[in-house]
Parts: structure tokens; C-alpha cells; sequence
């Protein structure tokens, strides 16, 4: 048998024009602008996760196609695309479940293919579904797998009573799994995923199927742990979410790059244009014509059955300052002024295609 | 209802249909039958035996018995736990299925397959008649009555499966359904011997013997004999067909009492949990230790204690009634002590079975105390084993005419049972329990998340067999035990082995026979645990069965060729030439084909098993 954790590299990382060991790759679409470019990348080391070319075919589909793109550490970064995008396979290229077949993924500089012991310990993967041993009580489940990764019996103990305490699950430590709620046994996960003190948490759809109520303390809890300085990769439908909770995204579509970088940048309109929203109270005759005439505003649109305006200006130095005095010098109430963001869900819709793949 | 029994059918037969294992059994069936026909084939062009066509006959016969048998304690019994276990019975229920559907769609596509694999045999087998020393009246009888067998093993199934909770427990109540009517026979067979032959008796055993499945048995000599020629149709087709639809009615009847209220996983926890804070390996450990000496002082003491009573001279008391006596002390007095000492080492909550074992050891940790059964698993291994060597002890001694004197009993004799009995059960257990571990961990996708630890591939195969092994603790005694007795007689056939081989080659073959068969059944094992394994991560039930099947028929293929390959050389050398060579090489060269063809399947299957564990996590 093969070992699952090989001396020597399980493949040959390959150029990005290399051909797919089962046949030729489906062409990048050219139109396409690419999203990451060699430039814009940092050193492998310098980064928690490292994706480079990565191709990854099952048979006759090719699930992930030409993927690059990096983890910058200590951030939360959410990993969005449609159903059969490509996401769990990454996930999995990057967890070693899956040995990349074209491309190269690092973990903290530690190639995943050939350092895959190390890779392991420095990471923690919570599949998309409860994979746990349900007779077992949460404190048995938590021990196995500290002792699996070898702590000993003193620092389990303290281990196990610190991700407890983490997951707010203390009170449940002697319950069986097979008794817990979803919300709960998603958190005995997390806490599973805790246990060796992972640097980088990998995340598949963690609040999939988990209440309004479980959901948003599973975030808090998301939070607690950026803030302990671990870089947490987290794969969700929840775009909403993701759009508060993560630094940065990627967003995959037909196992195709569409987007990766910081979540700002991507929910800002356009590099050469800014929005903002303000707000006035009741109806202003004549005020979209007013902020048209100003020098620094391209366009204004009013928001349908609202008191609000969408005002577009180039971006300049300083352009929100400029802007706010330059409406304030109108003399009009104004009750809130804003940069207009667009929502996550906007810039998904926008950069994934229609369909199922 | 029609409408969703249909659907069930279909269903079922689609997905069997679908699977390329199913084929690939016929296609194997069918090989393995062809293979013992070309057999039979050469047996009657070179006139070796009389009756070449009954032999390929009765081999064939015997062995659908075999694993009708087998493969009736998984194949049935799963058809209405497996909707249990995945907990949409209420679904089907729900969609309007009413009871009687339910039990004709889950049950009907398994017995139409099973009837499938024993009617493409037919055409085959016909060809017996032209081997000579079979009729075609007795090859239908003979399927007929496998049908008929068929049948109520398939009821006896699915009223298990209806019953019980999880398809286990119904193989366990269909394995003991099966053993039962031998027990009662040998019970009452007791009671003839003492001179109870009462009328009421007779006509009990009677009844026993056309009710028990086991009258397929006499079924099968009766038509196999020679001068057959009465109808196909028996009376035991007729019982087993009538016992099929009362035990098909029964399930039917009984369908809503035993589904109304489904058994949650959190309950049966809740179960385990409560015995598993109770019986502990510390605690089991040390009640052994506390009824060791009493056994010793039970062996030492039975014959006077019985001498006192009796007042027959302790010389006379038959030694395996001691065997016995201590047998059941360990069987009945264990559970006792553990009981006991268990109340006085109360332990206190969360800490039911102590901490896991640091490292890669926590792996066979899981496995021993989740997947084994723990202390308690070994707890029933021993009272199992200790109950088992009583009966051996019980029958050589009672019916082999071992009462008149001590000095008749044959220590070597129950050292023999005891370890072919502890041999074959242990492999038993072994595979099933590194079949159940690797199992559950693809039915609780549970892969991922363990090829996620630190610890490699192998590790983690290592790690469920020697979980496995670790619970075949009191098997592994029996046969050590076992061993003790026969170390005398095995000596001597050492000494004089040695004694012969200094001058004859013969006797140095003699000599190494022993251990070259020991590296052989090893090697044997080796292959059915390996085998049962990959079924494990293939198939979801019957993966042990499917082994033995395989593993039955390559030991068969194995036997036969090597029978095959001593007559061509005997018959080769039959103008002449050097016989001590010849018998040399009848024994060696297929002993060295053997092992070489079984080292090849160990590593081939090990790889084998490594890649769809590997496949499987990256799957889950």
C-alpha cells in the first residue's frame, strides 16, 4: 500500500501550459480577465495558503481548471462559488485529502504533495457533513483525536477544556453526539477541527443547515479565533456573511478563478469610478438636478420609493471629502451619507455564469 | 399499493443491476462451475473414480448449501433494517406504501436474485449426466429443494430483519434460528440415550427435524443417493414453502407493532453508554484474575466434590465432567465477578472507558471499545468460548464412551477441537470485526476527518486489525489452550520426523509439512481478512459472506489443482522413474505455487485496500 504520506512527491507541479495527465485542458476563456496575475503574487512563504496553476480533473470533468490564487495569513477568507464550482475539490486539494494532479498548493510555504505530514499538522479541515462517531460522548470524541494527534494526557485535559470553553460546549462535555443538535454537533466539529491548535482552519459550508440563532454565534466564534490570530478558509452559500465576516474572497465558477482578492475591493463598483449613497429627508424638488451640476459628480440616480440617491464621481484624491463638501455647500438636510457598496451578492450574480456545470 | 410495491421492485432491481458486483458474482459463479466441470471432464476421460458426473454433482449441491446458508443470514436479513439503519422507513410509509408493499419490495428483487444465481447454475450442471452417476430427475429435485431452502431462509430473514433494530441483530436471531434446532436435537438425542423415549418425544423430534431448515440436509442425501427416482417434489419443499409464507405472514402482521416507534441512534447511545460505564476493561481484567484460581480449585476439587455426593471413587469421575464444570464456572461465574467488582469500582461520570491511548494507539482504541464491543464484547467472547469448549468437551466425552474410566479421556483430542474451533471462529471474528470498523467509517463518513490526522494510510489498516485482534483475546486463548493439549503428540511427530529425515526425503517432507501448512492457513487468513476488508469499503452488507465465498472457492480451485497436478505426475511416471522425487514434488512445487499465488493476492489486496480508502476519504 501506498503510503498516504509519501517521501517523494506524489506528482510533478507543472507549468501552467502543461497538459492534463487524462487530456488537454479546456482553454482559460480569453475574454476573461485573469484574476490573479504572477505579479500580484507574494512569496510562498509569506502567505498561508499558496495555489498556483492548479488543474484537478475526475475523469472526464475537469473540476478545477488553471487555479491560482493566495491566503494572506492571520485573515478570514471566504471561498464562494455556485454548486459544482470546483470548491470542495480545493478545499480537499488543500487539506491532502486529494493529491494535486497539475499546479502546486503550499501551506505555509510546506508544498501539500510533498510535505504532507507537516502540511496536516498545521492544519484543521471541517468537512461539509457531521463526520463524527455518534455513540461517543463530545469529551471521548475530542480526546481521540488530541490523542490521535499525539498531546499528552495533561495538555488533552487543558486542550480539550479550552475548545470547549471556545465553542461555549462545557456544559455538554459528557453528552452523547448521537443526542446533540445540528448547531451543536457543528460546534463539537469546530471544536474537533481546534484540538491541535491548527494555524489555518480549512471550512466547508460550516453553517450550512444551522439555524439563524447557530449561525450567527458560529460567526462570533469565527471571529474570536481570526482575532487569536488562526487564518480560517471558509467555503459558504451565505454571501451575506461572508461579506461582513471575511477580509478577502475568491470566487470560483465552472472550477475557474472569477475573483480573489480583498472583499472591499471586490464590493467597490469599478476601479474608476466611486458611489455614494446619501440620504435626505422626504421629497427635495429639484435635488438630482442640483447634484448633477456639481463638478465632481459623472451621475445620480435616485433609489426607487426611497429618500435616497446614488451619486457616481470619478475616483481621485480624496474624492469622499470632496464630495461631502461639495453636497454640504447645497445647503440641503442630509441625514446620512455613505459609501455605496455593492452587495456581495451583486458582484456573485455579476461574475458567475448561469446554469448548472 | 401495487403501485408502490412496484416501485420498491423496480427500484431494488434497478440497483442491482446498476451494481457491476452483481455481474461480476454471476459471472465468477459461473466460471468456478465451468473450471469444476473441465475437473470432472479430465477425471472421466482418464476414468479416474466411478461416477465423475455425481462428484462435480455433489460438490456443487453441497456448496450452494453452504452459502445459501451463509449468505441467507446477511442477504435477507438486511432488506428492512437497511430503511431501519437509514431511517426512511417513515418515508416510505409516508408515500403510501402500506406494509405488505413494503415487505414485497424489499424483499422481492433479493429473492429474485438469489433464485437468479441459483437458475443460471441449471444449464451447467445438466451437463453432470453426461459425466455419468447422475439423473436428470435428481439435479431438479436437487434445485428444487435449494429453491424450497431459498425461500425460507428468506422468510426466516425478513421477519428477523423486521424484528430486530439493526441488520446485526437480525443476522444474529437468523444465525441462531439456524443453530437452534441442532441444539434441540442434540438435547433430545440426550434424553434418548438416558432411555426417555416416550412417544411424545419421538414425535417431537420429529417435528423438530421437518420444521428445522436442517431437513434440507437429509432432503439432499435422500436425492443424491443412488436409485432416486421419486418426484422432485418433497415434503420438505412442501414444509419449507408453508414455513416460508407463515413466517412472511408473520412479519407482515407484526410490520407496524415492531416499526411504530423507530429506534433513534441517540437511544441505542444512550444504551451503549450506560453498559459501557458499568463493565470496564480495568474492571473485566481484574475479575479474571479474581476467577482464575477458582477455576483452577473447581478442576482440582470437582472430583471429590462429586465423590462426596455420589459416593463413586474420585479415580472414577469422568475427567471431562471437570472440563465441564469449570467451563461453565467461567461462563456463569465471570459475569458475576465482573458484576460485582464493577459495583465496587463505581466510576465516576465521563469517565466510563478512561482516556484514549496517546498516538497511533488511539486508533485501535476507537476501534476496541466502538467497534469490538469493549469490555463488555469481551466479556461475551468469553462466556462464547467457555461455553463452546464445555460442548466439545461434552460430546467427545459423553457420546465418544468416555465415562467408564479417566484414564479414556484424550487430552490431545479436545486440544485438537479447541483449536480448529478457536482457529476458525477467530478468523470469523477478526474479519468481521476489521470489516465493521472499516464499514462504519465509510457509513458515518467519518474517512475524511481520519485521513486528516497526522498517522499515515497503513497506520490506520494496521490499527483495525489489530483492534480486531486485541478482541479475538478469547478466541486466541482457546486456541493457545488448544495448542497446550496437542504440544505432546505434535512432539512426538517432530521427534520422529527428525528420525526420518536423516535418511529419507520423504520423511523430511514429512517433517516441514507441518510448518509449510501453518505459513499456508496464515496466509489463508491473511487473504479472507484482506478480502473481507475490501468488501468492507465496497459493499454495504454481506462483505464477510462474500469473502468466504471467494475465499471457499479459491481454496477449492487451489485443492483440486493441486490433486490434479499429483495424479499427472503419477500417471506421468508410471513406466518408471524415481518415487521418492515424484512424491517430493507433489508436495512441494504446489505448496510453493500456493504460497507464491497467496503472498501475490496479500500484497495485491493490501495495495488494493489502501487506494479505495484513499479514493473514499477524498470522496466523503
Amino acid at each position: 500500500m501506498n503510503d498516504s504520506i509519501p517521501d517523494e512527491p506524489a506528482y510533478e507541479p507543472a507549468a501552467a501550459d502543461s497538459p492534463s495527465p487524462t487530456g488537454p485542458l479546456t482553454p482559460a476563456d480569453p475574454d476573461l480577465p485573469l484574476p490573479v496575475t504572477e505579479e500580484d503574487l507574494l512569496p510562498p512563504e509569506d502567505v498561508a495558503i499558496d495555489i498556483r496553476n492548479l488543474s484537478h480533473r475526475f475523469r472526464n470533468h475537469l473540476a478545477v481548471d488553471r487555479v491560482t490564487f493566495q491566503v494572506t495569513p492571520r485573515s478570514l477568507h471566504g471561498f464562494v462559488g455556485p454548486n459544482g464550482a470546483g470548491k470542495t475539490t480545493v478545499l480537499k486539494l488543500i487539506c491532502t485529502l486529494l493529491q494535486p494532479q497539475i499546479g502546486a498548493v503550499r501551506v505555509h510555504g510546506k508544498d501539500v504533495g510533498r510535505e504532507t505530514k507537516a502540511v496536516r499538522r498545521q492544519i484543521g479541515f471541517m468537512p461539509d457533513h457531521f463526520s463524527m462517531y455518534r455513540q461517543m460522548t463530545v469529551t471521548e470524541y475530542l480526546d481521540f483525536f488530541a490523542a490521535a494527534y499525539g498531546l499528552s494526557l495533561a495538555d488533552r485535559r487543558r486542550v480539550i477544556g479550552d475548545v470547549l470553553a471556545l465553542t461555549d460546549m462545557d456544559g455538554r462535555r459528557d453528552s452523547l453526539i448521537s443526542g446533540l443538535s445540528r448547531g451543536m454537533q457543528q460546534r463539537v466539529g469546530l471544536a474537533r477541527v481546534l484540538v491541535n491548535d491548527p494555524d489555518l482552519l480549512l471550512l466547508d459550508e460550516p453553517a450550512s443547515g444551522l439555524d439563524p440563532r447557530a449561525r450567527i454565534e458560529l460567526m462570533e466564534i469565527l471571529r474570536a479565533l481570526r482575532q487569536m490570530g488562526k487564518t480560517i478558509f471558509i467555503s459558504s452559500h451565505i454571501l451575506s456573511e461572508l461579506a461582513e465576516l471575511c477580509d478577502s474572497v475568491t470566487i470560483i465558477d465552472r472550477g475557474q478563478i472569477r475573483y480573489s482578492g480583498a472583499m472591499r475591493e471586490l464590493l467597490e463598483h469599478d476601479s474608476d469610478t466611486a458611489a455614494f449613497r446619501l440620504t435626505v429627508p422626504g421629497e427635495q424638488p429639484g435635488l438630482e438636478e442640483r447634484l448633477l451640476g456639481l463638478d465632481e459628480v459623472s451621475a445620480v440616480h435616485r433609489i426607487e420609493d426611497s429618500d435616497e440617491y446614488r451619486i457616481e464621481c470619478a475616483v481621485g484624491s480624496e474624492t469622499e471629502n470632496r464630495l461631502l463638501a461639495a453636497v454640504l455647500r447645497l445647503e440641503i438636510p442630509i441625514e446620512g451619507f455613505q459609501k455605496d457598496l455593492r452587495h456581495l451578492n451583486d458582484a456573485f450574480m455579476d461574475l458567475t455564469e448561469q446554469g448548472v456545470r | 399499493m401495487l403501485r408502490g410495491t412496484l416501485a420498491l421492485m423496480i427500484r431494488g432491481l434497478r440497483f442491482d443491476c446498476r451494481r457491476w458486483q452483481m455481474h461480476a458474482l454471476r459471472f465468477l459463479l459461473v466460471a468456478i462451475f465451468l473450471f469444476i466441470l473441465f475437473i470432472s471432464w479430465i477425471e472421466y476421460v482418464v476414468a479416474i473414480g466411478t461416477a465423475p458426473g455425481l462428484g462435480f454433482f455433489s460438490y456443487i449441491t453441497y456448496t450452494n448449501f453452504v452459502f445459501i446458508t451463509l449468505g441467507g443470514m446477511s442477504f435477507f436479513t438486511s432488506s428492512i433494517t437497511e430503511e431501519k439503519e437509514e431511517q426512511t422507513l417513515g418515508l416510505l410509509k409516508m408515500a403510501g406504501v402500506n406494509p405488505l408493499g413494503i415487505l414485497l419490495g424489499k424483499l422481492g428483487p433479493r429473492l429474485a436474485n438469489a433464485l437468479l444465481l441459483l437458475a443460471i447454475q441449471f444449464p451447467f450442471v445438466q451437463l453432470a449426466v453426461t459425466l455419468g452417476g447422475v439423473h436428470l430427475r435428481q439435479i431438479q429435485a436437487v434445485y428444487i429443494t435449494l429453491a424450497g431452502y431459498i425461500m425460507i431462509m428468506a422468510g426466516l430473514g425478513v421477519l428477523a430483519s423486521v424484528i430486530a433494530r439493526r441488520t446485526r441483530g437480525a443476522a444474529m436471531m437468523v444465525s441462531t434460528a439456524v443453530m437452534l434446532p441442532l441444539l434441540i436435537q442434540m438435547v433430545l438425542a440426550i434424553f434418548g440415550l438416558s432411555g426417555a423415549t416416550a412417544p411424545l418425544l419421538s414425535y417431537a423430534r420429529e417435528a423438530i427435524a421437518w420444521i428445522s431448515i436442517w431437513s434440507v440436509v437429509e432432503r439432499l442425501g435422500e436425492v443424491m443417493s443412488l436409485g432416486f427416482d421419486e418426484s422432485p417434489l418433497g415434503r420438505q419443499l412442501y414444509c419449507h414453502l408453508g414455513g416460508a409464507a407463515a413466517m412472511f405472514i408473520t412479519s407482515w402482521l407484526i410490520f407496524e407493532r415492531c416499526t411504530r416507534q423507530p429506534h433513534t441512534a441517540a437511544e441505542s447511545g444512550l444504551i451503549s453508554r450506560k453498559v459501557r460505564s458499568v463493565f470496564r476493561m480495568r474492571t473485566l481484567g481484574l475479575s479474571i484474575l479474581i476467577t482464575l484460581p477458582v477455576l483452577i480449585i473447581v478442576f482440582v476439587v470437582y472430583p471429590f466434590a462429586r465423590s462426596a455426593i455420589t459416593g463413586v471413587n474420585p479415580r472414577f469421575v469422568p475427567t471431562y465432567e471437570a472440563v465441564v464444570a469449570v467451563t461453565l464456572v467461567l461462563a456463569i461465574g465471570l459475569p458475576i465477578v465482573t458484576a460485582i467488582v464493577a459495583a465496587v469500582r463505581r466510576q465516576p461520570a465521563g469517565r466510563d472507558i478512561g482516556e484514549c491511548w496517546s498516538g497511533s494507539r488511539s486508533l485501535i482504541w476507537k476501534d476496541l471499545h466502538f467497534v469490538s464491543g469493549g469490555a463488555l464484547g469481551l466479556l461475551y467472547r468469553i462466556v462464547l468460548y467457555s461455553l463452546i469448549t464445555g460442548t466439545i468437551a461434552f460430546l467427545i466425552g459423553y457420546f465418544g464412551g468416555r465415562t467408564s474410566y479417566p484414564d479414556d479421556w484424550v487430552w490431545s483430542e479436545l486440544g485438537g477441537w479447541m483449536l480448529g474451533v478457536g482457529l476458525v471462529a477467530g478468523t470469523f471474528e477478526l474479519a468481521s470485526n476489521v470489516g465493521r470498523g472499516l464499514r462504519t467509517e465509510v457509513q458515518w463518513q467519518t474517512l475524511s476527518t481520519l485521513a486528516m490526522l497526522p498517522q499515515s494510510m497503513r497506520v490506520m489498516v494496521w490499527s483495525k486489525l489489530l483492534s480486531g485482534l486485541a478482541a479475538l483475546i478469547p478466541a486466541a486463548t482457546m486456541v493457545l489452550i488448544g495448542l497446550l493439549m496437542l504440544l505432546e503428540p505434535m512432539t512426538r511427530g517432530i521427534v520422529n520426523g527428525i528420525n526420518r529425515a536423516g535418511n529419507d526425503i520423504v520423511g523430511l517432507v514429512e517433517l516441514l509439512s507441518l510448518p509449510m501448512m501453518f505459513v499456508l492457513v496464515l496466509l489463508e487468513i491473511a487473504v479472507f481478512v484482506e478480502l473481507t476488508a475490501f468488501f468492507a469499503l465496497t459493499i454495504r452488507w454481506g462483505y464477510v459472506v462474500l469473502a468466504a465465498v471467494c475465499t471457499y472457492f479459491a481454496n477449492s480451485v487451489g485443492g483440486i489443482a493441486w490433486s490434479m497436478f499429483g495424479l499427472t505426475l503419477s500417471l506421468g511416471s508410471m513406466g518408471g522413474g524415481n518415487s521418492r522425487l515424484l512424491a517430493t514434488l507433489i508436495v512441494l512445487v504446489p505448496w510453493i505455487v500456493a504460497t507464491g499465488i497467496s503472498v501475490a493476492l496479500v500484497i495485491a489486496l493490501y495495495h488494493a485496500i489502501g487506494s479505495r480508502i484513499r479514493h473514499l476519504a477524498g470522496q466523503s
